[in-house]
């Protein structure tokens, strides 16, 4: 993963930059391509982002016959907090609604960034049980996940907003969402109480970063 | 005076400011100066706005917005609870409502945008903020779609009407090198 400083696109290293402006920072991934494989040019994709929508996301989505939908559950902070059980069914509806549901078709690609690193079990339960009805077993997702410790001192790349600059580059920028606090749950229990996707394959980054491909699992 | 509230359930304004204001846009073509009506910041509007020029939105609308000819903009202090459907939108302020563009819809920087855009263009400038769908496939179909659903929710329009227009070219590489199809594996 390239966490190294870079100007945004089309700006010459001379360029200041604007008061203010957020610059975003690109690293390469070689999963991402994947979620765009498998689909022919005349289907019309449908996507979701759950993260706070960026700018190179839907400049690389306007190449496609899409309809995305941006959820920002970053923005939605009773929503990704633990829960008591008496709760979790009424929360669910709540996700359903701000994940763009009821669908006529599900989902091609769920976006999660690295949403599922700050929600417990409880939340994650929620999740899982809100999009089910929305994915099959077509249905791809994106994520990144944490392995091992965060080390003393060590960037820990908590809430950022990531987005799509090509099918091979990623982008991170600082986000506004600082009452995230990362919960960092293993691959596998985060796997088990989301439910309806399984890893697909992997990919360690720098930092303790895993980037995942999630294939959605038969509702049977 | 081309702006017709309709049915204009009331409207409030300062005395010292007008409700809408005509000012002419400087044109590259000098034989064809473009007007524009102003809502000011200090105007509230509720009804429904017809534009046959552009406008310029710097006050508070709650309603819809039709100006498929031309382009709507919603000022840094515009704050709108409105569907808009217009040839272009451009949108500096913050929107609730679901916007139909034409051609194209822009949010700017300092955009705030809550609720469903169906264009053949959408750009979202950084630092922009947006929750919704974004359908940027549209034809005219899914366009009237939205714009003849006034008052209808993010969910009521979640789901527009298919497409019938072509494929479009996909530029990236990745894209389409796999003809399987959710169908085909069903």
């Amino acid at each position: 993963m390239v966490l190294g400083f870079r100007r945004r696109p089309g700006a010459s290293q001379s360029e200041p930059a604007q008061p203010g402006e957020v610059i975003p920072e690109y690293f390469d991934s070689h999963l991402l391509a994947m979620l765009f494989e498998r689909h022919p040019e005349s289907h019309r994709l449908r996507v979701l982002d759950v993260g706070p929508i960026a700018s190179e996301t839907v400049s690389f989505l306007s190449q496609f016959r899409c309809h995305l939908h941006c959820a920002d559950l970053y923005d939605e902070p009773e929503l990704l907090a633990p829960c008591e059980p008496d709760q979790q069914a009424e929360r669910t509806e709540r996700l359903r609604a701000v994940l763009g549901m009821p669908m006529e078709e599900p989902y091609d690609i769920c976006l999660f960034w690295d949403l599922l690193r700050y929600i417990d079990a409880s939340a994650l339960q929620a999740l899982g049980q809100a999009l089910a009805p929305a994915v099959d077993r077509q249905t791809l997702a994106h994520a990144f996940l944490f392995h091992g410790r965060i080390q003393p001192g060590q960037k820990a790349l908590i809430a950022r907003c990531f987005g799509i600059q090509t099918a091979n580059r990623a982008s991170q920028r600082a986000c506004r969402h600082p009452h995230l606090v990362a919960c960092n749950l293993p691959q596998r229990e985060v796997m088990e109480q989301l439910g309806c996707f399984e890893v697909d394959k992997s990919r360690l980054l720098q930092g303790g970063l895993l980037e995942v491909v999630l294939q959605a699992r038969d509702a049977s | 005076m081309p702006v017709t509230p309709e049915p204009a359930k009331s409207a409030s304004q300062t005395p010292t400011q007008p409700a809408v204001s005509q000012t002419p846009v400087p044109s590259t073509n000098p034989t064809s100066a473009r007007s524009s009506t102003v809502i000011g910041p200090s105007v509230k509007v509720q009804g429904d706005i017809i534009s046959d020029e552009d406008l310029v939105i710097e006050g508070q609308v709650d309603g819809t917005i039709t100006c498929n000819a031309h382009t709507v903009t919603i000022g840094k202090n515009g704050k709108l609870k409105a569907n808009v459907s217009a040839k272009d939108v451009k949108i500096d302020g913050s929107i609730e409502g679901n916007i139909s563009g034409i051609e194209r819809v822009l949010v700017t920087a300092s955009g705030v945008v809550r609720g469903n855009i169906v264009a053949p263009r959408v750009i979202l400038e950084d630092g922009a903020r947006f929750k919704g769908s974004i359908d940027m496939d549209a034809d005219s179909q899914i366009a009237r779609s939205v714009a003849a659903a006034p008052g209808k929710s993010q969910t009521d329009v979640a789901n527009p009407v298919q497409s019938s227009i072509g494929p479009k070219p996909v530029k990236d590489e990745a894209a389409g090198s796999d003809q399987q199809t959710r169908k085909s594996a069903s």
